[in-house]
């Protein structure tokens, strides 16, 4: 028995989290019926990717870098011939520093009107300076009037094309303002996401900042922040900063871990098998429920999940303008939560193997002086696999949690007690689905 | 010298009066039905809970918190509260909070249950005693059987309340939260016959 042929259906390079790659083996010769299995490499770990009866392997690989496949052959016998590793196949990056950037106008989640213009003005300002490739304001605004987009919080897959093909746009930020206070001790939380506008609008790269001005008073409060616009721009640059390693191909530098008291109060977790097929669990994230006193704490605590999740890497999270594109489509209102034929229309409409959704009882912020933040919420994931929850946790914290003496530890804003307590409960979802998932 | 032991038994009785009005309430009233066969059961819904109580949105919390905790026990599966709704809008219930034994053997059908779970809120929020003031939650549940709708276990549970350390060294007790999971904590002890 041999190799024949051995190829991809689309030459190196190809870009990460968009491109398909076929690869087909031809094998000639051999007794009886054959099983091909196909492995891949980044170099430092093989993973075998598909076994069967099929002589082709359809590769969407996610991870930009350079790999190698191989292809192993075995017939009824036992005679086994092997391709050899390829040429090296590269993986771009969906966008990089030259890629032209849409920004979007800044969705206000604060629940108090704030001078949206100037902020976004700032914004774009500290993107410019740090040399972002942006799309021309004029340009945004003439594509936003002809397609009347009123919605500007995600992305859909036909105006991201439209985008894409009437302006050259290769990635669009969206930037969610959590909140903005400026009286007393300043206070900030913003979160962005870059979407690709190429045919599955993927989140490309998500992350969010907390802050306020007591959050590091140090020796004699000199550490204090009293200027607001100080801290926004402290804030803007930590954001911009992780926007431009993703793009210049660096890892990201996210030092923050899961801590003990932010895990969540109760929780359950059940195996869940990943789709034949598939190389990780695709997530439809819905808004919470919002039963707290804060306006917009449903919206923004999906944001948190969504950003979580993303940066997992081994799950994927399906862009949330997508979903709501879906819901809108198909007219679903989840009065009292989701049911099983609503989840169906999600799993049918965007492939999702999971549907997180779930209720925030709590988001307060403190605003002025000195305060104490409160987040509490629960989640619970839908398989549409088995069509059963394999997920449920609540949560609940307070910023003095473990403040013990001199205000060490202490959380000031309700973004970065969210961010911490979903932090956990994906760490602790994603274990579960990690245990299982291959299975 | 015969003054002594009615001087310690004045003090006795005082001290015992101080910790009997100070003491926060604890209460557990729990019925079982010994015919039942509790194993058989595999999934229940939870319907929303009669809230008797001053803040609207207590109801849902605490049914929402006991979903979760009964859920993490890993011994039943609850059905999701989206599907619950999609039951109760399907049967038209006027009352889901209390379902007849006959819209409960409905009920159960269409969301595939073995038992449906109603339960009432009396108690949620803040308590003053004096100065002092905590949380108190006191919460009653009720399990019916998918057959037949008939109660096979009930039980209820009040916590929190203004304690005797409360009432001398001051500090406003535990979180809502902390109580609501003691009280939920306490009642999933009776169902699963700790």
């Amino acid at each position: 028995m041999t190799i024949a042929s051995f190829s991809p259906d689309k030459a190196s390079p190809q870009t990460a989290e968009m491109a398909t790659v076929r690869w087909k083996v031809t094998a000639t010769g051999g007794v009886g019926s054959k099983t091909y299995s196909f492995w891949s490499t980044d170099g430092q770990v093989e993973t075998g990717e598909q076994k069967g009866a099929l002589p082709t392997w359809d590769w969407s690989p996610q991870v930009p870098g350079t790999y190698r496949v191989k292809a192993v052959v075995r017939d009824a016998i036992g005679n086994i011939v092997d391709s050899g590793w390829s040429t090296d196949f590269r993986i771009a990056l969906t966008a990089g520093l030259n890629s032209l950037i849409a920004v979007m106008p800044l969705e206000n989640l604060t629940g108090t009107p704030i001078p949206v213009q100037e902020v976004r003005k700032s914004l774009i300002e500290a993107m410019k300076r740090k040399g972002f490739n942006l799309l021309a304001e004029n340009v945004l605004e003439g594509f936003l009037e002809r397609h009347r987009v009123r919605y500007t919080g995600g992305l859909n897959r036909e105006l991201g094309k439209a985008l894409r093909e009437e302006t050259g746009t290769n990635a669009v930020l969206f930037t969610s303002l959590e909140l903005y206070d400026g009286s007393g001790m300043p206070k900030t939380a913003l979160d962005a996401r870059l979407v690709s506008t190429h045919e599955k609008s993927n989140i490309l790269w998500m992350d969010g900042v907390g802050m306020a001005g007591n959050d590091a008073p140090g020796f004699l409060l000199l550490g204090m922040v009293d200027d607001p616009r100080v801290l926004w721009e402290r804030a803007t640059d930590r954001l911009l900063d992780s926007l431009s390693r993703y793009l210049s191909d660096k890892k990201p530098q996210d030092v923050r871990k899961v801590e003990k008291k932010f895990l969540p109060k109760s929780f359950h977790g059940k195996p869940s098998k990943l789709p034949v097929g598939k190389e990780a669990f695709s997530v439809a994230m819905l808004p919470f429920r919002n039963e707290s006193t804060r306006r917009n704490a449903g919206e923004i605590l999906s944001l948190h999940f969504v950003r979580e999740l993303s940066k997992t890497g081994n799950i994927k999270v399906i862009e949330p303008g997508e979903v709501r594109q879906v819901l809108l489509r198909s007219r679903t209102i989840m009065e009292g939560g989701l049911s099983l034929p609503q989840a169906d229309i999600l799993h049918a409409e965007l492939d999702a193997d999971l549907v997180l959704t779930g209720i925030v009882t709590e988001y307060q912020d403190f605003i002025g002086g000195n305060g104490n933040p409160k987040v509490e919420f629960s989640v619970r994931v839908f398989d549409m696999g088995t069509r059963q929850i394999v997920w449920s946790s609540s949560s609940y914290n307070e910023g003095d949690d473990g403040v013990f003496f001199f205000n060490l530890g202490m959380v000031n804003t309700a973004n970065g007690m969210a961010s911490g307590m979903v932090r956990s409960v994906v760490e602790k979802m994603g274990a579960v689905l990690e245990r299982t998932g291959g299975s | 010298m015969r003054e002594k032991p009615k001087a310690r038994l004045g003090a006795a009785l005082l001290l015992f009066l101080v910790f009997i009005g100070c003491a926060s309430t604890k209460s557990n009233v729990v019925f079982r039905d010994p015919k039942m066969d509790f194993g058989a059961i595999q999934s229940v819904a939870v319907m929303p809970f009669t809230n008797l109580t001053r803040d609207t949105l207590a109801g849902e919390r605490v049914r929402d918190v006991f979903m979760t905790m009964l859920q993490a026990t890993g011994g039943l599966y609850v059905i999701p509260p989206g599907e619950v709704g999609r039951g109760i809008s399907r049967l038209s219930l006027e009352r889901p909070a209390a379902p007849t034994p006959e819209e409960v053997t409905k009920f159960a059908k269409i969301v595939n249950a073995d038992a449906v779970f109603t339960g009432t809120l009396t108690e949620y929020g803040e308590v003053r005693s004096g100065t002092s003031t905590a949380n108190v939650i006191s919460l009653s549940l009720q399990m019916m059987e998918a057959q037949t709708g008939r109660v096979v276990w009930s039980a209820s549970s009040t916590q929190g309340g203004v304690t005797t350390s409360d009432r001398l060294f001051g500090g406003g007790g535990e979180s809502m939260n902390a109580t609501v999971q003691k009280a939920v904590d306490d009642l999933l002890e009776h169902l699963f016959g700790k």
